[in-house]
């Protein structure tokens, strides 16, 4: 196993400990719920100040991804890869054009559920639960990603053998996921994210000591960039220009819809605490996405040849396996970013899985199913729908992780962000916008939706105007987008105007 | 909808659009080698560019939240 970072015994007590505080913490959480209720369950009650908003967004939204995935594509790629600076940045400005009166309706109306405000909004079953839909698909995609990146890590922690690695750390840190969970709702996914949050920030720290003590002075990676890899220093041009820009546009909207995040605007205690929250979130992009980037650059100039083509994720463990080989103060480093890792993974995959409960049991269960259940009954069916999720989408991770080829369902739902970025419209249009009408938002969102997903079966080699679409550098979902834009606030303005009956 | 506070300026909108001109970029040669403080010069301007980006967002955040307003009877 030439990938793994082994441990000795003092390695893995350290994580052991770490997990089993997560449980402790989920165990106070359980202590400070003041009812059995979906609001003290899914949002904690009155809900969180600054200091803890600004963490468990940073943790929620920072996700082992952005360490194993963002180091691997910018080794790939080069300095091209900052557009995922800016994409994060333009999330965070995309709150501007929605938080402030989401968060206000929220607090008068006791939204516990995005689908909360969507039914406010435009009181139409269908948009319920087409917007559900859209949500829990694309989470669920996001959740199984969290879970795989989980076994992954694992994976490349122990020298056992592969497959049964992969199978027991999903297995092993979804448990303890959901046992806090279980415990202590979103409390404890918010104070978990806390501890998380603050270890994942300082792995950034020890990243960012570690590129300059590794690989010396910015001038030699840039001379050594262009000596071999030219196109990773040079200034991106023709596709990868047009993806740069199409990420800022798809991420940048898309990423400011994702349900855990609209309800962490849910779950600010005061509009005071959400905008400095989110003003501070404004600049973790600088702090954590480009450390990032420059460790993938770092590596791709450095150790080049130790790159394994097929897998450039492994950029990052080609630079810690070198430090942890260097000194013990290396491996406790190394460690340390370890943890900051696993941590970043379940701080983003519990609140998936808090967020789909959510959904499910409300907007599903209570909104369908069983609309008089007491609040009681429906914390324990979200309790019940968690265990079942966990338990489902565990077992699909690992069946995938040993299957040969890939499912297309799968492969489908792996666009989540066209997915989500149907529902811009609704969200950050219809919420200013009294003119915006349910029958034409719903269409909209339908058919941004289906014309989006329907690029999946387009062949890019065909000549045809679709396939042009397709290899235009642009995703599926901004075109979607557009359609979705021109019928439902083309067909809002055409519309004679409705009685609105309160 | 207040005049001083909230996200409704168009001029808000205009100064995020010729930053975001700016740290994009598709304006410089494509061969160029330029190095400022160790990094390609369009990577140095991308970033810094960026971190204007981010201190303008955080002072929107900061002084233009739109108070909490009794505006609409919902």
């Amino acid at each position: 196993m030439t990938d793994s970072v082994p441990f000795g015994t003092g390695g893995l007590v350290f994580i052991g400990v770490y997990l089993l505080s997560l449980i402790g913490i989920g165990w106070l959480g359980k202590r400070a719920s003041r009812e059995k209720s979906l609001r003290d369950f899914y949002l904690g009650g009155k809900g969180v100040g600054f200091l803890v908003l600004w963490l468990t967004l940073f943790a929620t939204q920072y996700s082992g991804n952005t360490i194993i995935g963002f180091t691997g594509k910018s080794a790939r790629i080069g300095f091209a890869w900052i557009t995922a600076v800016q994409f994060m940045i333009a999330i965070v400005i995309s709150y501007q054009l929605f938080a402030p009166r989401l968060h206000q309706l929220a607090k008068k109306h006791g939204f516990i559920t995005p689908t909360d405000y969507l039914n406010h909004r435009f009181r139409s079953r269908a948009l319920n639960l087409l917007g559900t839909a859209i949500m829990v698909a694309a989470l669920g995609n996001f959740f199984l990603a969290q879970l795989t990146a989980m076994g992954r890590a694992v994976e490349g922690l122990t020298t056992y053998d592969a497959e049964q690695a992969f199978a027991y750390g999903v297995i092993g840190l979804a448990a303890i996921m959901l046992i806090y969970e279980l415990l202590g709702g979103f409390r404890a996914v918010a104070w978990t994210d806390v501890i998380q949050g603050s270890v994942l920030a300082l792995g950034f720290v020890i990243l960012l000591v570690l590129i300059f003590q590794q690989f010396g002075s910015p001038g030699e990676t840039t001379r050594k960039l262009l000596e071999h890899s030219p196109e990773k220093a040079l200034p991106p041009e023709g596709q990868l220009l047009r993806q740069w820009i199409n990420f800022l546009l798809l991420f940048g909207f898309a990423g400011a819809l994702y349900p855990q995040a609209i309800q962490r605007i849910y779950a600010a205690k005061s509009s005071g605490a959400l905008r400095k929250g989110l003003a501070a979130m404004s600049f973790m992009p600088l702090c954590a996405t480009l450390v990032a980037i420059l460790v993938g650059v770092a590596v791709a100039a450095h150790l080049p040849d130790q790159l394994d083509g097929a897998n450039s994720d492994t950029a990052l463990t080609v630079m810690l396996r070198q430090v942890a080989a260097e000194s013990w103060f290396g491996g406790l480093l190394v460690l340390l970013i370890l943890a900051a890792i696993i941590g970043a993974i379940m701080s983003t995959g519990d609140s998936a899985l808090l967020s789909i409960s959510s959904m499910l049991t409300k907007d599903i269960y209570q909104g369908v199913i069983s609309p008089d259940a007491s609040q009681k009954q429906l914390t324990l069916v979200g309790k019940g729908v968690s265990i079942v999720l966990v338990f489902g989408l565990t077992w699909l991770t690992i069946y995938l992780d040993q299957l040969e080829g890939e499912i297309t369902l799968v492969q489908l739902l792996g666009m989540k962000f066209d997915m989500l970025i149907q529902l811009a419209p609704a969200f950050m249009i219809g919420i200013h916008w009294k003119g915006m009408k349910p029958l034409p938002t719903l269409l909209g969102m339908a058919v941004g939706l289906v014309f989006s997903l329907s690029f999946f079966w387009v062949p890019p080699e065909g000549a045809g105007f679709l396939s042009t679409l397709k290899t235009s550098g642009f995703n599926p979902g901004l075109y979607g987008l557009l359609l979705n834009l021109v019928i439902s606030v083309g067909g809002s303005w055409l519309l004679p105007k409705q009685e609105i009956v309160e | 909808m207040q005049s001083t506070s909230g996200y409704h300026s168009r001029w808000i909108w205009v100064v995020y659009l010729c930053l975001f001109v700016i740290a994009v970029p598709w304006y410089w040669p494509a061969d160029s080698r330029q190095i400022l403080f160790g990094f390609p010069l369009w990577v140095v301007v991308s970033i810094a560019t960026s971190f204007v980006i981010s201190c303008y967002t955080a002072w929107l955040f900061l002084t233009r939240w739109p108070e909490d307003s009794e505006e609409e009877g919902e």
